[in-house]
């Protein structure tokens, strides 16, 4: 198991019992749908308008810090690249990993989806892509999808959670260096062959962290207009992509994996494997909860279905439709796994900065700070693990409800929602419980 | 844990917990009823689409 992906918190760090905390949120879920059924009855966030102009797309102003950011985050991929291919090859002692898996997969998890897609101002990829001249297709003209829509990010982000959950040697500065240069290629492939939309669409990162942006209070219209909205109204107004239900299962249940490999049972089933038999089992592990986590949204997508006499136009089109609606929900688990992480480990970003590929540096005078494990309790970390749980499943369900009225009449929108409840409602107490209870 | 405390988890439930299990319960069922009331209320405007939508159903 990667050596980085662990956390603090339990069970023990509670003042109440793991029941109390799985019931509890249960409830909480069951009272907000039918609180929403009582006072929601129209769909709001759907129909939400654009919020006041922050900055608008096109001015010298927006294109300058496009450039700026843009200029950052390509000087920095450069950075970490060789960091990873050419820094000493330990874990703890070179920028790269603990950047990968904690400032930025932990970190722009967080920011993007609390204030606005980060990730698409410092894209290197698309610096790159513009910068050999990627060309243009029909389908970058006209605003449709390329053939693949998401179906190759949700490949990539599977890789990703791979080598961060399953193989030993993920943490591995060679290993991500490698992976890195990967990605890079069939970034850059992808965008000469099918459009410099590939760059938006197959790399997994800014898929994921574009569908997380589209939660957050401050958002890019079409135009490039970065305006104020309500959080969840650019997801509610988001139009799903071929690909994009595979691409948030697999975030979903990698993180549900995650919550089972730190039960004691997976312990007692896979401790004594080692080398490949312990690698094939923990593939098998992740694959089975990503297939476990798809098998349940769809199999409530075909009740639903059922339940409305296929108004909406079969359980694909259904689960496009509330796809949406399950994005807070893996942010959510995304928080309560790994916040710890990003909390302590994360603070060795800066002394690593000061020396990224291990050589005894001292660049920025931060190479001596140590990890200040006071920052934040046991028990305060439990709260936020089960808070942000919570949290974000009520706004799975808000999401669907509003989703539901948009789609069917009266009474039908709410009896669409009971299958996708039943499961959110699974969801927070199997979620709870995996990370609690271990 | 204190004494009391022990002493009201070693029978079964202590009154918080056991108003704890009970009032969520109470606020869904008030809840449920209201939404039910209101779904009633609404439905003259789409009574007509609710009524073919559960005939397709029932149609199979």
């Amino acid at each position: 198991m990667n050596l980085l992906a662990h956390g603090v918190g339990g069970r023990t760090d509670l003042p109440v019992p793991t029941w109390m905390v799985g019931y509890g949120a249960a409830a909480v879920l069951l009272i907000s749908f039918a609180g929403l059924a009582v006072f929601w009855r129209n769909e709001r966030l759907e129909k939400a308008r654009p919020g006041p102009l922050l900055a608008k797309g096109g001015s010298p102003a927006s294109r300058a810090t496009l450039a700026a950011t843009r200029a950052f985050g390509l000087a920095f991929f450069v950075l970490l690249l060789a960091a990873a291919l050419f820094g000493v090859d330990r874990p703890l002692e070179n920028l790269a990993p603990i950047t990968i898996y904690v400032t930025f997969w932990v970190g722009l998890t967080i920011i993007c989806a609390l204030v606005g897609d980060l990730y698409a101002l410092l894209d290197p990829y698309e610096t790159l892509a513009s910068g050999a001249g990627a060309g243009a297709t029909r389908d970058d003209a006209d605003g449709g999808a390329t053939r693949f829509g998401l179906w190759p990010a949700a490949v990539g982000l599977f890789a990703f959670v791979w080598l961060e959950l399953v193989y030993d040697e993920g943490s591995r500065p060679r290993v991500l260096g490698v992976g890195m240069l990967l990605l890079t290629a069939v970034v850059l492939v992808g965008a000469f062959v099918l459009g410099q939309r590939f760059v938006r669409e197959g790399n997994p990162f800014r898929a994921w962290f574009g569908l997380l942006g589209a939660m957050a209070p401050i958002g890019a219209d079409r135009r490039g207009n970065v305006r104020l909205r309500w959080p969840l109204t650019g997801l509610a107004q988001l139009r799903p992509l071929p690909g994009t239900v595979a691409l948030v299962i697999v975030a979903l249940g990698s993180t549900a994996f995650d919550g089972i490999t730190r039960a004691t049972w997976w312990s007692d089933l896979t401790g004594d494997l080692d080398g490949v038999a312990s690698t094939a089992a923990a593939t098998a592990g992740l694959t089975a909860a990503i297939l476990v986590v798809a098998a349940l949204y769809l199999g409530s997508m075909r009740i639903a279905d059922g339940l409305t006499a296929g108004k909406a136009g079969g359980t694909m089109r259904l689960a496009d439709a509330f796809v949406h609606s399950l994005v807070p929900i893996a942010f959510a688990y995304a928080v309560a796994h790994y916040v710890s992480l990003l909390l302590f480990e994360g603070q060795a970003f800066w002394a690593l900065l000061s020396d990224p590929f291990g050589r005894g540096w001292n660049v920025f005078g931060t190479a001596g700070n140590r990890i200040d494990f006071m920052v934040a309790s046991p028990r305060t970390i439990s709260w936020i693990q089960v808070a942000s749980i919570v949290l974000g499943h009520v706004a799975g369900v808000v999401l669907a409800h509003d989703r539901a009225l948009a789609l069917f009449p009266g009474k039908q929108s709410t009896r669409s929602q009971y299958p996708l409840l039943v499961v959110m409602v699974l969801f927070t107490v199997a979620g709870l419980v995996l990370l609690l209870g271990g | 844990m204190t004494d009391h405390a022990l002493l009201a988890h070693s029978g079964g439930f202590s009154w918080d917990e056991a108003l704890f299990l009970v009032l969520p319960v109470i606020v869904l069922l008030i809840l449920t009823r209201q939404a039910r009331k209101k779904a009633e209320e609404a439905e003259p405007t789409d009574g007509a689409s609710e009524t073919s939508a559960e005939a397709t159903t029932d149609d199979g």
